[in-house]
């Protein structure tokens, strides 16, 4: 069971990630790889600031989200003068100069070394030191920004996102300012990863830059792509698939000598059979 | 959609298919080793001397006896500390493991909290450091001092008369803070030396190595892991630096090490050399970096379950493990520090055949 509740943890934080993400790629159709940047920018600040300055983590959490959305809305500004491959190429670039601070800037960061004794949230007095309750806790940041996605999937937001994405230069003919667009959308998904950035560091306890490399933000992109782009739904689900495949393949009972090289092989060969059955993934809206 | 639906079934089925109780396993109560390793991935060398080691371990405890039959469930993390959880949530839940077993500072920190909610034991190999002192109450993290490692090094250099050198450091893990700790004290002794930390992701170091020879360093210091280590020697060879001028830290962490002849390393507790021979026959591996390490963690958690009256007594096999952990080990004599580390000394080493081999220091 707390095994079970464990990869519960994991699937909301990665169901944070995918549904934030799905805003950027999916409702506006840019292809944004700076994700794991902005999740390890979030990450960071509650490690830095909980363990070295004594903040609690929401005050943590909120300096994060800030700090993200500061930099999303600058870095934005450049971005939102790219499209399509481009856009993909300079993201792309964002992400590895956030790795390259955090693992350069020692003074701040403590480098490769990683940041450890990172605390929990508590509300009230209730501390979220229990498994269960930290799922409960990030359940509810799900059901939250599912709830999100939802209202900017139908709102008049999210109709000139989705202008913007099937034929910019027509939407902009309609009177729509598609920079301005542009930049909200990532500025808002950028916070999001923050929030999803600090539950992981709460939840791991442990931090190092590791898990904020471009590959990280490939894979990010790698579930809403099998989930669906421009769906809510998919994306949980492509998050749910992409934790839970890998961990289902450790219960194969696969001889030991060669468990670990086999589970990648299968684990591969999923993906690309997945995605040449269907590839605008499995409840997709909008192909890439 | 069927045939994805079909794919992911047959995948789910599989998963059902757990390993069957084995014949062994009915004699004697069963006591499960949780052991999380880079199987894959850029350290997978390492993983594999990590693995050879333990199994050795199991081998020779099994021969004197054992009240319990002991089983060994491997998992790998890929060497990333995030990818620790996971698996050590699914030995505890899943495999019902009664000890976890780590390598390196980073998972070995991700994985004690885990262990320690769990009510169990988890030793973890690593290089002592700042981080390295153990987490919680069922931790211990084992190793070979930074303090060996410096010593072993300027000696080498001193008897040399080495008075300039390029320390080259990935940043990774430890290696480029002790690089600069190293480097520090080399100033200290005389010894001019410029440091330089690499991302892990660099793989040309044939401009930095240029600018180093252009100013007069004909020596080198090296603390990588694969594949950078590996690709820095080439290019020190492609650059005329004689294998004699080459020293470093780990380079034993090298995953071709017909390239490492006569290369002068401290290593980390890599065993004896009959250890190493055996190592290498019986396990078919080329690299037996820290492999002593985990022989000798696994053989101290082994002797701790077999003195303890209730496996499960978890402040019991503690307290065994630290009256017991200062003894004679593979990996040398280990002690146990005041901050709870197994301490033990690191060894100044080369490869002679594509064997490694001890020095004297």
């Amino acid at each position: 069971m707390e095994y079970l509740i464990n990869l519960g943890i994991l699937f909301c934080i990665y169901a944070m990630l995918a549904l934030s993400l799905n805003m950027v790629v999916g409702l506006s159709g840019l292809v944004s790889l700076a994700h794991a940047a902005f999740y390890g920018i979030g990450a960071y600040a509650v490690a830095i600031l909980m363990t070295m300055h004594g903040f609690g983590f929401w005050s943590s959490m909120l300096a994060g989200v800030v700090l993200n959305g500061i930099t999303a809305f600058a870095v934005g500004k450049i971005l939102s003068k790219f499209k399509g491959d481009y856009y993909a190429i300079v993201s792309a670039g964002l992400s590895v100069i956030v790795f390259s601070v955090l693992l350069n800037f020692k003074s701040l960061t403590k480098g490769p070394l990683g940041i450890y004794g990172i605390g929990k949230p508590s509300v009230a007095g209730f501390h979220f030191s229990s498994s269960l309750s930290f799922l409960a806790l990030a359940f509810v940041f799900v059901v939250l920004f599912y709830a999100l996605f939802v209202l900017i999937d139908k709102s008049s937001f999210g109709r000139a996102l989705k202008g913007l994405r099937e034929d910019e230069v027509l939407t902009v003919s309609l009177g729509y300012k598609t920079t301005k667009y542009k930049s909200l959308i990532f500025t808002l998904s950028a916070m999001m990863a923050g929030v999803a950035g600090s539950f992981f560091a709460s939840y791991i306890a442990f931090i190092d830059p590791t898990s904020f490399q471009l590959a990280e933000g490939i894979f990010f992109f790698t579930m809403i792509t099998v989930g669906g782009l421009s769906s809510a739904f998919g994306s949980v689900v492509g998050a749910a698939l992409l934790l839970i495949l890998p961990e289902a393949l450790r219960f194969l009972g696969l001889p030991y000598e060669t468990a670990a090289q086999l589970q990648q092989l299968i684990y591969g060969a999923l993906l690309v059979m997945m995605m040449a059955f269907r590839p605008q993934g499995l409840f997709g809206k909008f192909k890439v | 959609m069927k045939k994805l639906i079909l794919i992911l079934g047959c995948v789910l089925a599989l998963s059902a298919c757990k390993e069957e109780n084995k014949q062994q396993g009915k004699e004697k109560p069963v006591v499960k080793i949780g052991a999380i390793l880079p199987l894959t991935g850029g350290a997978a060398a390492l993983g594999a001397s990590l693995k050879a080691g333990t199994m050795a371990a199991l081998e020779d405890k099994e021969k004197e006896g054992l009240k319990y039959h002991y089983k060994v469930v491997f998992e790998d993390n890929q060497h990333m500390p995030a990818k620790t959880a996971p698996a050590a949530n699914k030995l505890i839940a899943s495999d019902k493991v009664n000890m976890l077993l780590t390598f390196t500072t980073g998972p070995g920190r991700v994985a004690a909290p885990i262990a320690e909610s769990a009510g169990l034991l988890q030793m973890c190999a690593t290089l002592e450091n700042e981080f390295a002192e153990p987490m919680g109450k069922t931790t211990f993290f084992q190793g070979p001092t930074v303090q060996s490692y410096q010593r072993i090094l300027l000696s080498a250099l001193e008897k040399r008369g080495i008075k300039k050198i390029a320390m080259l450091a990935a940043n990774v893990g430890v290696a480029c803070s002790g690089t600069e700790a190293l480097s520090k004290m080399l100033s200290q002794k005389d010894i001019e030396n410029e440091v330089e930390c690499f991302n892990p992701s660099d793989r040309d170091f044939r401009l930095p190595i240029q600018k180093y020879v252009k100013e007069g360093y004909e020596y080198f210091y090296l603390q990588f892991f694969p594949p950078q280590t590996d690709i820095l020697v080439r290019e020190l060879k492609a650059q005329n630096i004689a294998p004699e001028h080459i020293f470093g830290s780990g380079i034993d962490t090298g995953s071709d090490v017909s390239l490492f002849e006569n290369i002068n390393h401290v290593g980390g507790s890599s065993g004896t050399q009959a250890f190493i021979d055996r190592l290498m026959a019986e396990y078919k591996i080329d690299n037996v970096y820290m492999a002593a390490s985990s022989y000798d963690l696994i053989g101290l958690a082994i002797d701790a379950f077999e003195n303890a009256r209730d496996i499960k007594n978890i402040d019991e096999i503690v307290a065994y493990i630290k009256a017991h952990a200062t003894r004679k080990c593979e990996s040398g004599d280990c002690r146990l520090l005041e901050n709870g580390f197994i301490a033990n000394e690191a060894e100044w080493r080369t490869y002679i055949g594509g064997k490694p081999v001890a020095l004297e220091e």
